[in-house]
Parts: C-alpha cells; sequence; structure tokens
C-alpha cells in the first residue's frame, strides 16, 4: 500500500528519480511484510488456541453425552425392573385372592372347577360386549370371589339337604351383603369389582332379585355378567333339586325360561352377548370340569 | 441423614451425581477441586466421599491420602476416573476404596455402592 500511495504521489512526471526512490520503497516493503508475518502469527496462533479450546469443550461435549447415555440406559433398566416388580407384585396379589378365594370353597364343599369356569366364562361375556381389556380381565379375575359372603352362613344353612324355610332362606340371601362387606373400602380395583359383583350378583333384571331388588342398569354390568353365567353354570351341573343340563337345554332355558329362570331376569344386551359367544361358553365348560 | 461430599472438577458431573443420589435422602456437597474437597471434608466430616481421580491442583487420592494421615475414623470412598486402568484399581483398592467406577460409570451401580456404604 504504502509504496503504491507514494509512486502515485510523485506522479508521471518524476521518471529522473528512478534509482533513489527504489532504495526508499525496498526497506518499506520489507517492514511490511515483517509487520504482516507477525500479524499472520497472532492470528495462527489465535486460530490453534481457538481449535484447541474447541476440541476441548468438544472433548467435554463427548464426556458428557456418553455420560448421559449411560443415564438414559439405567433410566430404563430402572424403569423395566420397576414395571417387572409390580408385574410380581400384581401376580402374587392375584394368586393370593385366588387361594383365599379357594379356602373359602372348601366350607361350601365346592370344587376350584366353578370358580375357574366362572373366571372364564366372565372373560369371554365381557369381551364379547366389548369391555375394554384390562377391564374385562379384572371382571374376570373377580368373578370368583362372587360368593365369598357365603363363609358367614352357618353350615346347617348352607348343607342343608332339601328346601331352605323362610327363615334359613333369608339367611342365605345375605350371603351378598356379608360378600360386599367383607370386600368393600378396598384401594385395590379388583376387590372393588368384586365387592360389586358379590353384592349384585343375584339382582335379576326385572327388578324381582335380591337383596335390594335393583333393576336393569341399576346392576352394574360386572354383576349382570357374573348373574347369567352363574346362572348357566349351574343350569350345566347337577344339582339336589336338578339332573345336569347339556349346553342346548341350558340355551333353550335361558332364552326362552322354564318358570323358574325367565328369560326377563337377564339384560337383553347380555343375552345377545350368550348367543354371540354360547359356543365358547360350551367349550369352558368341557374343559373344566369337576 | 447422611453426607456424601462430591469432588469433581465438571460442574456437569456434580450435578449428575447429585441428581442420582439426592432423591435417596442425602446431603450431598460439592468441592470443584482437590483443595476444596480436602477443606470442606475437614469442616463438614462427611460420611462418604465420591472423588474423581484426575482434577486439577490435588489428585482425588492426594485427597484420601491427606484425609487418612489425620486423626480420626476414616472416610469411606468411591473412585470416579476417567482413565479405567489397572494400576488405578490396584491403588484405589490398597487405599481402602469401596468402588473404583469408570467414567461413563453407571447410576445404578453409583446408587448401589453408596448404599452399601451408608446402609
Amino acid at each position: 500500500m504504502t509504496w503504491h500511495s507514494s509512486d502515485g504521489d510523485r506522479g508521471p512526471a518524476s521518471d529522473q528519480a528512478d534509482a533513489p526512490s527504489e532504495r526508499l520503497v525496498k526497506p518499506t516493503l520489507d517492514t511490511e511484510l515483517g509487520r504482516t508475518r507477525a500479524q499472520l502469527d497472532v492470528c495462527a496462533r489465535d486460530l490453534r488456541q481457538m481449535v484447541n479450546a474447541e476440541r476441548e469443550k468438544r472433548e467435554c461435549l463427548d464426556a458428557t453425552h456418553k455420560q448421559l447415555q449411560v443415564y438414559a440406559r439405567d433410566v430404563k433398566r430402572g424403569f423395566e425392573a420397576e414395571r417387572r416388580k409390580t408385574r410380581e407384585l400384581e401376580k402374587a396379589f392375584r394368586d393370593t385372592v385366588w387361594r383365599l378365594t379357594r379356602a373359602a370353597q372348601y366350607k361350601d364343599n365346592e370344587t376350584g372347577a366353578h370358580i375357574r369356569r366362572l373366571s372364564r366364562y366372565a372373560a369371554v361375556v365381557a369381551r364379547q360386549l366389548g369391555v375394554p381389556e384390562p377391564e374385562a380381565e379384572r371382571i374376570a379375575a373377580a368373578a370368583p370371589m362372587h360368593d365369598i359372603g357365603k363363609l358367614a352362613v352357618p353350615d346347617a344353612t348352607l348343607h342343608k339337604e332339601g328346601p331352605l324355610d323362610d327363615r334359613e332362606w333369608e339367611v342365605m340371601k345375605k350371603h351378598s351383603g356379608f360378600g360386599a362387606s367383607l370386600l368393600q373400602q378396598s384401594a385395590s380395583p379388583l376387590l372393588e369389582i368384586a365387592r360389586q359383583i358379590a353384592l349384585t350378583h343375584h339382582e335379576r333384571c326385572d327388578g324381582t332379585g335380591y337383596p335390594q331388588g335393583l333393576k336393569g342398569e341399576e346392576i352394574p354390568l360386572c354383576g349382570r355378567i357374573v348373574m347369567l353365567i352363574d346362572q348357566y353354570d349351574a343350569l350345566r351341573s347337577r344339582r339336589c333339586y336338578k339332573p345336569p343340563f347339556d349346553h342346548e337345554t341350558t340355551r333353550r332355558v335361558l332364552l326362552e325360561g322354564d318358570g323358574r329362570t325367565m328369560p326377563s331376569h337377564f339384560d337383553p344386551t347380555l343375552l345377545d352377548a350368550f348367543c354371540g359367544a354360547h359356543k365358547e361358553l360350551e367349550a369352558v365348560y368341557a374343559e373344566i370340569s369337576d | 441423614m447422611k453426607t456424601i461430599l462430591i469432588a469433581d472438577d465438571e460442574e456437569h458431573l456434580r450435578t449428575l451425581v447429585r441428581t442420582t443420589l439426592e432423591d435417596s435422602n442425602y446431603r450431598i456437597i460439592e468441592a470443584r477441586n482437590g483443595l476444596e474437597a480436602l477443606r470442606i471434608a475437614r469442616a463438614e466430616s462427611p460420611d462418604l466421599l465420591v472423588v474423581d481421580w484426575v482434577m486439577p491442583g490435588m489428585t482425588g487420592i492426594e485427597v484420601v491420602k491427606s484425609l487418612q494421615g489425620e486423626t480420626g475414623p476414616p472416610i469411606p470412598f468411591i473412585l470416579l476416573t476417567a482413565r479405567g486402568q489397572d494400576w488405578e484399581k490396584g491403588e484405589g483398592a490398597a487405599l481402602g476404596a469401596h468402588a473404583y467406577l469408570v467414567k461413563p460409570f453407571s447410576p445404578l451401580e453409583l446408587l448401589e455402592k453408596v448404599e452399601e456404604v451408608l446402609g
């Protein structure tokens, strides 16, 4: 820059002054080059420092990133362990409930087959009705507890051969309420459904059932389901007052009535579901026998 | 409540360790380098040290050696290191390290080791 501008200062007229101007320009050029080189060195050093700082930052970020990956992996691992534990606890809880239900059945002289079938029927009918899976599964798990209140019915009444008198019948009918109070106020959704089933599985759609004489949709769906399948299983089984019926006879009794069991006892929607899934119920009965 | 001193020159790591352990009812205190770790350990007598091996000024192992030379019961310690070499592990074990965790370490393992020491 400087030598150009000094050249320009002298202008085209000063052509005889070439030699001294050469001498003046050369050192200026060297100085400029030196300065530029020094400036470049400073820039290069700064650049190197920046690159190094950048590299350090990058290494630090890499280390942080790796550490966070391990954290993420552990979060997942911890979460899965938690979920596994919850599942195990749920299983242990269901197992305990099942065993206590079985224990209650010893008093009733029932085998486990009846309540195992009931659980399976409940699942079939609930699914046929389009009940969401977790709920259907819960109804199936709760159904075996429907008669748990029979624990509070005296043996003389429970095991009496022949018809019950009015007083005995009143006591017998109390098993719904006994069951419900045994199961009430639980934090477990399973036991809450079991309570509703225990309380309402002898209610009838036309209001002729017990203990409250509820009608139609006043009866919780789980209660209506268990009422129907309990009837199906009772009709299929031998009772002191009747022989076991085959599937077709049972189906006809439920749909058309026989004087004792009437179609008006059942929710029509439930009867539709029964018609849609009756083959599956038949298969359950055939698979699980006493 | 048990007190844990974390000594590491990387802030993000101290934060991660604090987050990992704080949930479990431990009081967490932090030191940004070896000298600070030594000063805080003397003042607060923590129940456990979680100490990084490489720190500017004074290494984690020097902090532990200094504290072990002093009176009072030895403070249990867990070593953190980015290098993960056998000689380090050996030296840590010789000084009685409860655990030797190589970065990136597993937070579950850290929690487990801390619980082993503090119960």
